[in-house]
């Protein structure tokens, strides 16, 4: 932000800034820092003639099986938080809203503890345990919600969702054995590791669908920066549209959630930044906030990953460390900008 | 059809939007009783009235929010507003709120480029001209790549009105087009080159009080469009109030738009004005032409206060109220 009274920034420029960022990124996590180090030798086809061919399959395995797929996948969750962020923020016309905000984290984590706690079947069925726990959430904090005429209903309904769903983990926590709780905390910390190409290949394309059916509602999230009324005014009846919304996110997130575990405020801090940068107008946002997004999960992990290097920082808590600050400076902007 | 014919009473079809008996509860309390009002295309009426009269929930029942009790209240252009679809709606009038509490900042132009967003067909070049138009027309064209939340309160209703604006622009545009390409089928199928509505005649002056006539609206999907503004004068300076009437009245005259507005100024309905109704306690009081209406006795009834009715000196035929 330079002078008060400037336009925002080209939103082509910020596009391709971020397009380039998002690439360097990819190939900087891809290539550098981790358990295992590879040099961009390894991945030439003829590179392993070298005497130790077997180390190098060995490292070329852990680079295609295991890195690849975890920094793809980073890049894909962030970039459908980010945008679930986005289309929650216009949704609710407030700068603090997160998909979290109408129970879609909660749920996951509570599905995914009882799963750890009473149906012991590995990671997949703690996924799935956790994808139909943020459903069932978001479900309850709609229907529950809806039934005020606007938005604040559901907002309020979220919270009590919440609230009863971190109450319920608590009394799961209280039951559990050492190592369940063990897996429960670091479920509720959030990790990537659980990614893989099978993962990938049934995520990577479900993001793409929601994350361009939202892409296309760019001028329902605007209309909606007026307000209801206005909204209804230019030809979209609330209700519907918040239907539609909600579902739309509610598919995004839950799966990403339910594979990443608690990974908070990349839903908060990406939309709110590019808008001081591009203005509030949804058609650059939200693809900005997707880039940006992932842009910032693939940094985020790729810390997590060589920060402690062999061993691995929960990228959730990283997240979280560097999201706490922001919104304490966030509100105490926005208060300020009241005062004024 | 047959409720526009027996109300224009000329054969040709004038276009309204139009209350019969509206009764309308809010939380219980009656707030509209058995309002009946007429607003014809081409016409520019203002409503007057104290505060909690009941001004804004008659705007509102008339711009199709609420949800009406049984029996068609409301009509556009013939047709109960229940029936018409939001979107449909959204391309027959266009509603300018008190104040809009906007969160998030975004340029002006994308601001008002809203105002199009019903009209999704119109072609990115035609859209930035018809924007252009809007910004002028308002009087914000300054402001075209400014921050929407860093203008003052008066240029912020401004651009809202510039909104408001590029959505009847959208409207007339449509019909225009639609009308040309009704015609050149009928000459031959030869296609003519689309008629830009306010670029070729907002260019050409003002023809002042010429009758407001409506064109041939025959097999146009709507016909008359309508604005509705709550106020929106209010936090306009003297020469930005007098300029956004004028606009609104070279819109009713030339396109047969039909305009309620909303004001709190007695003598600026009584100067631009075609039709004043008074409204108190959810009742009108009175509608009619402003030399008719705006008298004494009916000022008394309306805000209780005493005044004087004089000739204006500026504006023949026009009268000018003086509070005691």
């Amino acid at each position: 932000m330079s002078a008060p009274l400037s336009p925002f920034r080209r939103p082509a420029i910020v596009l391709a800034l971020l397009c380039f960022g998002l690439a360097a990124s990819l190939i900087g996590a891809i290539l550098v820092g981790g358990a295992v180090p590879f040099s961009w030798r390894d991945l030439l086809p003829f590179a392993g003639q070298a005497p130790d061919s077997q180390a190098l399959d060995l490292r070329r395995m852990a680079l295609l099986d295991i890195r690849l797929p975890r920094v793809l996948f980073s890049a894909v969750a962030g970039a459908g938080l980010a945008l679930a962020g986005a289309v929650m923020q216009a949704l609710f016309r407030n700068p603090l809203a997160e998909p979290g905000l109408v129970g879609v984290s909660a749920g996951a984590a509570l599905g995914a503890a009882l799963a750890i706690v009473f149906v012991p079947g590995g990671q997949l069925v703690t996924m799935l345990a956790a994808f139909i726990g943020s459903l069932a959430a978001l479900g309850l904090a709609y229907g529950l919600g809806s039934r005020y005429h606007d938005v604040a209903g559901l907002l309020l309904a979220g919270i009590g969702v919440n609230a009863v769903a971190l109450s319920a983990i608590g009394l799961l926590i209280y039951v559990a054995s050492s190592v369940q709780l063990r897996d429960v905390a670091f479920w509720t910390l959030g990790s990537l590791a659980g990614a893989d190409w099978r993962i990938l290949a049934w995520l990577g394309p479900w993001v793409l669908v929601c994350g361009l059916y939202l892409g296309t509602q760019w001028k329902v999230l605007n209309a909606l920066l007026l307000g209801e009324k206005e909204a209804l005014h230019l030809g979209y009846r609330f209700n519907t549209v918040r239907r539609r919304l909600i579902v739309a996110m509610a598919l995004l997130v839950g799966p990403l959630v339910a594979v990443t575990g608690g990974i908070g405020f990349v839903g908060l801090i990406v939309p709110h930044i590019l808008r001081l940068v591009l203005g509030a107008h949804h058609r650059h946002l939200l693809p900005a906030s997707a880039l940006a997004g992932a842009l910032l999960l693939v940094v985020a992990d790729w810390l997590a990953r060589s920060a402690v290097s062999p061993a691995e920082l929960p990228i959730g808590l990283l997240t979280s460390l560097a999201g706490g600050p922001f919104f304490f400076w966030l509100l105490w902007r926005h208060s300020a900008g009241r005062a004024s | 059809m047959s409720t526009l014919e027996t109300h224009s009473g000329r054969g040709r079809p004038v276009g309204r939007l139009e209350t019969h008996g509206l009764h309308l509860y809010r939380e219980g309390k009656l707030v509209l009783q058995d309002v009946n009002l007429q607003l014809s295309a081409g016409e520019l009426l203002c409503v007057l009235g104290p505060n909690g009269a009941g001004k804004s929930t008659l705007l509102s029942a008339m711009a199709g929010e609420l949800r009406l009790a049984a029996g068609d209240t409301v009509a556009i252009n013939g047709r109960s507003i229940k029936s018409i679809g939001i979107p449909a709606l959204a391309k027959m009038r266009a509603v300018l709120p008190q104040a809009s509490k906007v969160q998030f900042d975004l340029p002006v132009r994308d601001m008002v480029a809203m105002g199009a967003y019903p009209f999704s067909h119109l072609e990115a070049e035609v859209l930035e001209q018809l924007i252009d138009e809007a910004l002028r027309m308002a009087a914000v064209s300054y402001l075209n790549d400014k921050r929407y939340l860093k203008l003052s309160g008066g240029e912020q209703q401004r651009v809202q009105f510039a909104r408001v604006l590029m959505q009847c622009l959208g409207a007339l545009h449509t019909q225009a087009a639609y009308k040309t390409r009704h015609r050149s089928r009928r000459l031959g199928g030869r296609l003519w080159p689309a008629l830009s509505w306010p670029i070729h005649r907002a260019r050409t002056p003002s023809l002042g009080r010429s009758s407001p006539g409506v064109p041939e609206v025959e097999g146009l999907p709507n016909p008359n469009f309508y604005l509705l503004l709550d106020e929106p004068a209010t936090a306009l300076d003297p020469f930005h109030q007098r300029q956004l009437l004028k606009t609104v009245q070279k819109l009713t005259r030339q396109e047969s738009v039909g305009a309620l507005v909303i004001l709190h100024d007695v003598n600026l309905a009584a100067v631009w004005s075609d039709r004043v109704a008074l409204l108190k306690e959810g009742r009108l009081l009175a509608c009619g032409s402003p030399s008719e209406v705006l008298n004494p006795a009916c000022l008394h009834e309306l805000y209780g206060i005493n005044s004087r009715v004089i000739p204006h000196p500026h504006h023949p035929g026009r009268p000018l109220v003086v509070y005691e």
